[in-house]
């Protein structure tokens, strides 16, 4: 009980689910070549759990596919995620749910930079730069109640 | 043997002396057949009780503890073996005497004791104050909990009895009896005695009142509460927590004395830690509202409401204890109301809702979603609550409701829905709420919403609306009816339209006459719009089955298709399939549709007479399959459910017509050149033969036999010929679909037998004779025939099944043959099933499959590349329908030829269906893989990088995926390689193909953590 009423932020504002993506014909067709796009990198981080919440981070807002860019050319994907108070302590995990997520799920080949938006965290230049430091992240990946908690949030039902 | 039996008869002779039972004891042979012996003797008078009693003297008596004990036990056993009748009641106070003054013997004697004790309390016959004399004796010399749990639980069965007969005696004992009691069952432990109490101990209570004693006596059933007890994980039948809980709580609630007690121990344990005891303990506070009377309850009303808001507030309980705060706190408001307490009602709801109100002032807010789930529990506890609630969620959603965001529309569109039903089931109307302006928006916000260009909003207003009609007033009413209309006539999403129609015949049941005249004035079929007269004719089949509303559909039959069937038929047709096989199930309504509109003569006859004038320039209807299989699913499905007496009219009827057509059929056939080219056929046959398959399917076997009998083999001759030789492949398939059926159901052995013997042969003349479309069709008819002599359990059926087995050499029909066995095994729901009267052994997958699979195995080790293949694609289709037993034992048999397919990757369906059917059988886990998991799994991570087929990639992603289902320490050493491999497919050139890969990838990176 002494958890829950803890909550930093107990009542958080609902979002409505985006719909899922529509299958066209030529994401059925062999023969064409599917680029990466913002959506499909929103549709492998929007799923992943509030660590605080039973919602996803795309009800809570926390990532949107506009505030995600994607450069195929040079490989290059950049994603900025809005904690959903200013004062979030749980920003930083957060931040390393999707980029653990990101870097389970895209090819090597890609460069992936996960950011806090500009202006709506207190402490979002010390998150970025922890998000960016890749030994850093390395080593959080090595901690075994870490990863187990990053488990907890990216892994969705079947 | 006999001497044996005069030894012993010469020994009970020898009672008298009483030597006989000290050797009995000490040798310690024979005591249970001597007890046997001695009840059977005081049974049938040979020996009195007096007599047994004298010569056991020196036994009960004997100084030597283990003889005395010997002894006693010989006495009580024979007294638990005696009927209930037996003793008299002044043999019952000798012997409970001498039993008592026994308990201040050792105590070893205790166990024999109790088991006397139990025997004397069981007879009629038992005297006043022998069962004080007991409980006397017990209160002095016993101590329960020292004693093992089997006497335990005899001395409470003891107490049971005792109580149950000679309650007023012990009554009068006062609290002596109930401290006694008490006493007795302190601290027992053992779960199975504490069902067993828990089951007697509320009685216990209303019999004898506790007095002074009552706090004690409450302790003694509280202490257990809320109940600790882990049930043996592996016995999934013994005695589990949730049954002790369910037995204790209503000893907790017993009497009425208990209340205050009952309601503060629940309250004390709500603020526990444990979901378990808060649970408990609001399962025990709804059963103190249903077991107290008000007078007793009401004090401790507000501090259990105080303790419940207390849980519901966010963030201090889970969401399964907050829904059983919000059902307490609704059983207390139907308690208040039942007992017309009105004015604490409205104390309590404003107390509760001025608590949460404020989690209602932004709809977009996590709570306020379950603040509603709250306040919908509430508002059906009753009606004063169900207004209340109406009336504030009205006053607090009217701003949200003239926003014209659509996510605000969803959420008050949802809440409405969720709320006001409750109001049309206390029958408050709209005049009952407290400000009528607030309602005046809502009918207008869902009336509206129907209209709303979001999917999803206008399908929650068209399930809410139906739901408050009651609520609207006559206008509100019309202007909902022209919306439902207008999405009935022009809405192009089918799933729109049928709820628009499901909305109206709910509504239909309430407003008949309103939505009749709706219909009459609204509903109206246009010359020229051929889209808008779909909508239509969908709209009146589907609400035929509203009752009342048949006519419409009668009017739509006649009207629109048999006197003008030249543009509508089809669109209705279609439209009646769908509502016969919506209500397949619906016997009543079916048979209104044949008795009361005859739907069936009219639509055969119609039929018949367009097939048969049917020229080059005439409606295409007549020659539509689809229309023509639509109106054979029609026929099979309403005739099926008619009398015998009817069916056989129209099988007569229907069967003399096609007998006449078939006349007409094979002389044109006899006309063609058979011999000159056969394997392009030019004879055609008209869908008129589509009512004869509706009528076959439909009809009982009785019927078919009687109304065959005298042209069958015309008719198999006739079928057979159009099977095969028939250009139309529609019309072959109808052909062998037909005679399939009528050797299923067909009940005379001998003319079955004939012609199953002609068309045995006629099939294997064209076998081996002919050669492309018409040997195609010779196997498709085998096939049907084989599906349906294996369901009926024909007991000749191997040489059929060996004629499938020797096609799949060849070459040219191979697949055809591959296919067959998907289609035999195949389930369909209105083609040779039960539901058509048709014969369905037990077992018949089990038998194709064990008669199959060895010789496809074998065929396939013997031949190459397409025969292999085939029959490793047989096997799949068979694997597909079968029960897992039966898979598992022969899957060791069937793995090389799967393997051997998932090699095959130039012929991708074969490797699609192939993985298709491992992911499937993966994903059930029906068979166990283990030992095949490298082979698998190798193959699995080439097709998934390197298959250039997409499907591929993807069904072989999705089986790595279910593989992680198998046993850990099977398939962990192969996750570092899975977890590697897979980072190709993550840059695979599909999205679908990705997605997939993501999914599995991260499946193998969490194996194994925790």
């Amino acid at each position: 009980m002494a958890e829950l009423s803890s909550l930093e932020n107990q009542n958080p504002v609902l979002y409505q689910k985006c719909i899922e993506r529509i299958l066209t014909a030529e994401d059925e067709n062999d023969e064409i070549i599917d680029l990466f796009d913002a959506r499909e990198i929103f549709d492998l981080i929007k799923n992943i759990n509030d660590p605080e919440h039973p919602l996803s981070l795309e009800q809570l807002h926390v990532v949107e596919e506009k505030l995600i860019t994607l450069d195929n050319g040079k490989n290059e994907v950049k994603v900025y995620f809005t904690p959903t108070i200013p004062h979030c302590s749980m920003a930083l995990l957060i931040g390393l749910s999707i980029r653990v997520q990101l870097f389970r799920s895209l090819p090597s080949r890609y460069k992936v930079t996960v950011e806090v938006t500009p202006g709506t965290h207190v402490s979002a230049s010390e998150i970025n730069k922890q998000l960016a430091d890749k030994e850093r992240v390395a080593a959080a990946l090595e901690n075994e109640s870490l990863i187990k908690v990053i488990n907890q949030c990216t892994v969705f039902e079947e | 043997m006999e001497s044996n039996v005069s030894n012993f008869k010469q020994n009970i002779e020898e009672i008298k002396s009483g030597s006989y039972f000290i050797n009995l004891i000490k040798t310690e042979t024979g005591i249970e057949k001597t007890c046997t012996s001695l009840v059977s003797d005081l049974r049938n008078g040979t020996l009195s009780l007096r007599n047994l009693t004298e010569n056991l003297e020196t036994l009960l008596v004997n100084e030597d503890i283990s003889l005395r004990r010997g002894g006693t036990e010989l006495l009580a056993t024979v007294l638990s073996e005696l009927p209930d009748d037996f003793l008299k009641a002044q043999e019952i106070i000798f012997i409970l005497d001498f039993y008592c003054n026994l308990l201040q013997d050792h105590h070893s004697f205790i166990p024999i004791i109790l088991k006397a004790l139990l025997a004397l309390v069981k007879m009629k016959e038992l005297p006043d104050n022998s069962v004080t004399k007991i409980f006397t004796a017990l209160n002095l010399y016993f101590v329960c909990q020292s004693q093992p749990q089997g006497d335990r639980n005899v001395c409470y069965q003891l107490f049971n009895i005792m109580m149950s007969k000679k309650t007023a005696e012990l009554q009068s004992l006062g609290p002596d009896f109930v401290c006694g009691y008490l006493t007795i069952i302190d601290s027992e432990r053992d779960p199975r005695n504490l069902m067993f109490l828990f089951e007697h101990l509320p009685k216990f209570y209303q019999n004898f009142p506790p007095g002074h004693l009552l706090e004690d006596a409450f302790e003694a059933v509280s202490c257990y509460f809320p109940v600790d007890f882990r049930a043996n994980p592996e016995d999934p039948s013994c005695i589990s927590r949730e049954d002790l809980s369910n037995l204790l709580i209503p000893c907790i609630t017993a009497i009425a004395d208990f209340c205050p007690f009952a309601v503060a121990l629940a309250l004390d344990k709500l603020t526990s830690d444990l979901k378990v005891a808060k649970i408990d303990s609001l399962i025990l506070l709804k059963q103190c509202c249903k077991e107290f009377l008000p007078a007793q309850f009401y004090p401790s009303v507000n501090e259990i409401i105080t303790v419940l808001l207390e849980q519901l507030k966010p963030g201090n309980a889970d969401a399964e204890v907050q829904k059983l705060c919000a059902e307490v706190l609704a059983c207390i408001l139907k308690y208040l109301a039942d007992d017309e307490k009105f004015e604490e009602l409205t104390k309590i709801l404003d107390n509760i809702f001025s608590s949460i109100h404020h989690f209602l002032n932004d709809i977009h807010l996590s709570y306020f979603n379950s603040t509603i789930k709250l306040l919908t529990i509430l508002s059906y506890s009753c009606r004063n609550a169900s207004l209340f609630v109406s009336n504030k969620i009205l006053s607090k959603l009217i701003v949200p409701s003239k926003s014209t965001s659509s996510s605000d529309i969803r959420i008050i569109l949802e809440s409405f829905k969720l709320l006001l039903p409750s109001c049309i089931k206390f029958n408050i109307s709209s005049s009952d709420f407290e400000f009528e302006q607030n309602w005046k928006y809502i009918p207008e916000l869902f009336t509206t919403s129907c209209q709303s260009p979001e999917k999803d909003i206008k399908i929650l207003a068209l399930e809410g609306a139906c739901l408050i009609i009651q609520l609207f007033d006559s206008n509100e009413r019309y202007k909902l009816y022209l919306e439902l209309c207008r999405n009935i006539k022009f809405e192009s999403d089918m799933n729109i339209r049928q709820k628009s129609t499901n909305s109206l015949k709910i509504i239909a049941e309430t407003f008949p006459d309103e939505v009749k005249h709706v219909i009459d004035t609204e509903i109206i079929i246009s010359d020229d719009n051929i889209e808008l007269n779909g909508n239509i004719f969908e709209f009146w089949c589907s609400f035929a089955s509203v009752p009342g509303f048949l006519s419409y559909l009668n009017y739509c039959i006649k009207t629109f298709v048999i006197n003008d069937s030249q543009k509508n038929a089809s669109l209705i047709i279609n439209s009646l399939k769908d509502l016969v096989i919506f209500e397949k199930k619906n016997v009543s309504f079916l048979s209104s549709l044949y008795h009361d509109i005859n739907i069936t003569r009219y639509l055969m006859d119609w039929w018949h007479e367009g097939c048969n004038a049917i020229t080059d320039d005439l409606n295409k209807v007549f020659d539509d399959e689809q229309v023509a299989q639509n109106l054979q699913f029609i026929i099979s499905i309403i005739i099926r459910i008619v009398d015998k007496k009817w069916q056989l009219e129209d099988a007569f009827r229907y069967f003399e017509l096609t007998i006449d057509y078939s006349k007409k059929f094979m002389n044109s056939f006899q006309y063609l050149n058979v011999n000159e080219d056969l394997n392009a056929p030019k004879v055609c046959c008209s869908l008129s033969i589509i009512t004869f398959e509706g009528v076959v399917n439909g009809i009982l076997p009785t019927v078919l036999t009687e109304s065959l009998s005298s042209y069958l083999g015309q008719l198999i001759k006739f079928l057979t010929t159009l099977s095969i030789f028939c250009s139309r492949p529609f019309c072959c398939v109808v052909a062998c679909r037909i005679i399939a059926v009528v050797f299923n159901k067909i009940e005379n052995e001998v003319d079955l037998e004939e012609q199953l013997k002609y068309v045995y042969s006629f099939i294997s003349s064209i076998i081996s004779n002919k050669d492309g479309r018409i040997k195609k069709n010779a196997v498709q008819l085998l096939i049907y025939i084989t599906k349906s002599l294996l369901l009926r359990g024909y007991p000749y059926i191997n040489s059929w099944f060996d004629m499938l087995l020797s096609l799949i050499n060849c070459e040219d029909v191979s697949i055809d043959i591959a296919d067959g066995f998907r289609i035999i095994l195949q389930e369909e729901e209105f083609f040779l099933g039960t539901l058509s009267h048709c014969t369905i052994k037990l077992f018949y997958r089990q038998r194709f499959f064990s008669y199959m699979v060895p010789k496809l195995v074998d065929t396939a080790k013997n031949n190459e590349t397409t025969i292999k293949t085939n029959c490793a694609v047989s096997v799949i289709h068979l694997s597909q329908n079968i029960p897992q037993n039966v898979l598992t034992n022969h899957f060791k048999q069937i793995i090389p030829l799967l393997t051997e397919l998932l090699k095959l990757d130039s012929k991708m369906e074969f490797t699609h269906v192939t993985l298709q059917k491992l992911s499937l059988m993966l994903k059930e886990n029906k068979v166990n893989l283990e030992q095949y998991v490298e082979s698998f799994i190798s193959q699995l991570l080439i097709l998934s990088s390197s298959s250039p087929y997409m499907k591929v990639r993807i069904a072989a992603l999705n089986c790595l995926f279910h593989f992680c289902k198998l046993n850990l320490p099977v398939i962990l050493p192969f996750k570092a390689r899975v977890i590697h491999e897979l980072t190709v497919c993550l840059d695979d050139r599909k999205r679908l193909v990705r997605q997939e890969a993501v999914k599995t990838r991260i499946r193998w990176i969490v194996l194994g953590t925790s």
